[in-house]
């Protein structure tokens, strides 16, 4: 439900440009000539059915390949001389007169389909929210479809790793302990970088006499660095000699929670 | 003069740090395009560029379709028909990694096949070919987030600031707010962000200039008493151990603040404040603290001023002590001076102070969190005059479920405040004279608040209900009763206080809280509203 709330606040916020997306398509690579190939004796991991056409998807494949296509995701690192990079720095060579849908860059999480024959992209689909049933990630991707000079192949990375999109919204909960002789009339207040550390920015809710709460909202995957204050900076955390603590950091996941403790304040 | 010699040897010392040059990087970087954006939160800090972006840096140039760079680890990615120039070699690519503090950089060609080359100082003669190391060109997908500002060119001092010319915010709730000029400071040091200033609702800093251990800072401020008001602040920091920062308000609220701090060695530091407020009522408060943190006690040597009454103050003090799943303690003893400039009832004294916490943990019954704690204090004047106040806090608190919490504190605290010259305390304490008595709201005479010679007692039972919406939406309803003795009307803490709060994330960059409250059978009415706002990211 958090991740609905999150995309109807995007739905609703985010309705200027936010500076990510190209405006229009960008013109279709020009492609060194096509080199037919034939699949090597090891299969590549195939999908049991080819999924139907995915919206969103703009595609230059007009014929019905012999195989269904093998679906990778992953994040783009850019489309130029008629190969598509990911960031694991996996060159695949792309077929010609493939349109890239507008909004694709760098860094871009994006789904690909690969002729398995001609060993070509021959679609690209922006930021999925659906699996397709034998999609899989750009970390193990079958080598046989990656173009490589010999003396820049990689070494072998482990497999498996995934490259989860983060995406939106998420809401995080800070729970701050505080010291025995806080003054038990006093709130206590996060104090965020997003404001400039502002000793009063977010005052949070008493859990107990000696906890506090508070749930903030952040894009998923960033982190915010944060400190505890009374609602100035001469009432800032401290350390247990007095001496300057360091910001907390929290980075934004679902459902994240920090339980941090204040161990004295400056002014008590 | 105290304040002022203070305050000078604090700038001193703070100054005396120097200005640390970020090593190895270049003194400034162009960098300008189609669209140029800024990305605080995202990798520490993350400058984006889309479509015809060109980077320049002395006499070498960069030009590429995309640019993403990392402004904390000082490594820039530009990717999409790259062509560097001015370096010691020209040469073009599909993608090109560059680490700013030392020269490194990887070259990724797709022509005629894809290759990698690790090359120095941008030196193509010298480059070899070779796998790219793992997370390389590892990029941040920026679709879905908002940038901090954005604007078609940037110069960035690495290590030190951002500046953007025009700049524009967009806040996703209608049009981007545009100035022409906009510095953000990269500096990674939480107190050249903080300001001496009182706290406001609403604080958005404009940093005018910045360094890599100094900023000055614009402040659009918003407090429910002063209502927007402007501040100019001056930071100055010296890594993690010391920092000096003043605060000038000089429209409606007229005032000059400074808050230094200062680690002399590890477990030794002193912190300055002053405050001066200018007008009709003008006011000068200094507060010094030197505080050490032995393995068992911290000693603290204290002194305040406020204009011409000063008092000086040495304590000793034990850390919080855990009996485990029994109870926690604190104990403090104090010797102090006091200098009343008025003469009344004194002059000159001298004070002798014990305290003392007693509070046990949380513990759970029945689903219920209940808690205790006691406060004592007792403080001899020389005088003679002594003060004792015993202070019982109970809290309890239940998690109704994963929305709702709630919470009660009753708060008992009993002070006795005696004079042992009657006649003295009668009029120390605030007695009104017997002939002209104050009267109050409901007509009967105003005795004083320290009548029965100085005992009173002041209760608070507080109720809080808290529903936690999705996201960080709340509404939080608080009830107080106060029940004080004596408790006159008009005259005190009021016996009923109810507020509702309202936290609400307008759009993903903006939170409101807006508060209203209400004091019930007091002075003479029956509902004294008030209104409280408040804006965050």
């Amino acid at each position: 439900m958090r991740i609905a709330l999150a995309a109807a606040f995007l739905a609703l916020a985010f309705t200027p440009a936010i500076g990510l997306a190209a405006p229009s398509p960008t013109p279709a690579p020009t492609l060194p000539p096509y080199a037919s190939s034939t699949p090597t004796s090891t299969p590549a991991p195939s999908p049991s059915a080819a999924p139907s056409a995915t919206p969103g998807a703009i595609s230059a494949a007009t014929a019905e390949p012999a195989v269904p296509p093998l679906y990778v995701h992953g994040q783009v690192l850019t489309i130029s001389g008629g190969f598509f990079v990911f960031t694991s720095g996996d060159s695949l060579r792309v077929v010609s007169g493939l349109v890239i849908p507008a909004g694709v860059t760098t860094g871009s999480y994006v789904r690909i389909s690969i002729d398995q024959l001609g060993r070509v992209v021959t679609s690209i689909e922006l930021e999925p929210r659906t699996s397709m049933a034998a999609e899989i990630d750009a970390a193990n991707i079958p080598r046989q479809y990656v173009v490589v000079s010999p003396r820049s192949a990689p070494v072998p990375a482990a497999t498996g790793q995934s490259q989860a999109a983060p995406f939106g919204l998420v809401t995080v909960t800070i729970v701050v302990h505080v010291p025995g002789n806080t003054p038990s009339s006093d709130d206590v207040y996060l104090a965020t970088e997003r404001s400039s550390y502002s000793p009063a920015e977010v005052r949070m809710d008493r859990v107990d006499g000696s906890t506090f709460s508070t749930a903030v909202s952040l894009a998923q995957g960033s982190a915010l660095k944060y400190q505890f204050t009374r609602g100035s900076f001469a009432t800032v955390e401290r350390d247990r000699t007095g001496g300057i603590v360091q910001p907390h950091v929290l980075v934004a996941a679902p459902n994240a929670k920090s339980s941090d403790t204040v161990i004295r304040w400056a002014d008590l | 003069m105290m304040v002022r010699t203070l305050a000078f040897a604090a700038v001193a010392f703070i100054a005396s740090a120097g200005v640390a040059a970020s090593e190895g990087l270049p003194s400034k970087v162009d960098v300008r395009g189609d669209r140029i954006s800024f990305f605080p939160y995202t990798n520490e800090a993350l400058l984006s560029g889309e479509g015809h972006v060109v980077v320049r840096t002395g006499s070498r140039t960069i030009t590429c379709d995309a640019l993403r760079w990392d402004l904390q680890k000082n490594r820039m990615v530009a990717t999409g028909h790259v062509h560097v120039s001015g370096g010691a070699t020209t040469f073009d690519g599909a993608a090109y990694v560059r680490d700013l503090s030392n020269g490194d950089g990887f070259l990724m060609t797709v022509d005629p096949i894809p290759a990698t080359y690790a090359l120095h100082d941008d030196d193509m003669h010298t480059a070899s070919e070779g796998p790219a190391p793992p997370k390389l060109f590892d990029a941040v997908d920026l679709d879905g987030q908002r940038p901090f500002m954005r604007s078609r060119h940037a110069v960035v001092t690495p290590g030190a600031a951002v500046r953007m010319m025009p700049a524009e915010f967009p806040t996703g709730a209608g049009p981007a707010l545009s100035l022409p000029v906009y510095l953000y400071t990269l500096v990674q040091n939480q107190f050249i962000a903080y300001s001496a200033a009182p706290s406001a609702s609403f604080d958005q800093p404009y940093s005018i200039f910045g360094s890599p251990n100094s900023l000055t800072a614009g402040h659009l401020r918003y407090d429910s008493y002063n209502g927007f008001t402007e501040s100019l602040d001056e930071h100055l920091v010296e890594g993690n151990k010391a920092y000096l920062v003043t605060s000038v308000l000089p429209f409606r609220d007229k005032q000059f603040d400074l808050l230094s701090y200062q680690v002399i060695r590890p477990g030794l530091q002193q912190t300055l404040t002053a405050t001066h407020t200018f007008g009709a009522f003008a006011q000068n408060i200094l507060t010094y603290r030197l505080q050490e943190s032995g393995k068992l006690l911290t000693e603290t040597l204290l002194y305040d001023q406020f204009d011409a009454s000063n008092s000086a103050e040495f304590d000793l003090a034990t850390y919080e002590h855990d009996i485990k799943h029994f109870l926690g303690y604190q104990l403090k003893t104090s010797y102090g001076y006091d200098h009343n400039y008025a003469g009344f009832p004194y002059s000159n004294d001298f004070r002798m102070g014990a305290d003392g916490i007693v509070l046990t943990p949380t513990f759970t019954l029945a689903g219920v969190a209940l808690g205790a704690k006691y406060e004592y204090s007792v403080t001899g004047y020389d005088y003679p005059h002594e003060v004792t106040t015993g202070t019982t806090t109970l809290t309890v608190s239940r998690k109704v479920n994963s929305a709702v919490n709630l919470f009660g504190q009753v708060t008992i605290e009993q002070n006795d405040n005696r004079y042992r010259d009657i006649a003295v305390g009668e009029i120390a304490l605030g007695l009104p004279p017997i002939g002209t008595p104050t009267l109050l709201y409901d007509g009967q005479p105003y005795l004083g608040y320290y009548a029965y010679s100085g005992l009173n007692t002041y209760r608070r039972y507080e109720m809080q209900g808290t529903f936690n919406g999705r996201g960080d939406n709340r509404v939080q309803l608080t009830f107080y009763y106060t029940h004080d003795f004596p408790q006159y009307d008009g005259f005190g803490r009021p016996p009923y206080y109810a507020s509702i709060d309202i936290v609400r994330r307008i759009t993903p960059s903006l939170r409101i809280e807006i508060g209203r409250s209400y004091q019930f059978g007091w002075a003479g009415q029956y509902l004294t509203p008030q209104y409280t706002f408040g804006i965050s990211p």
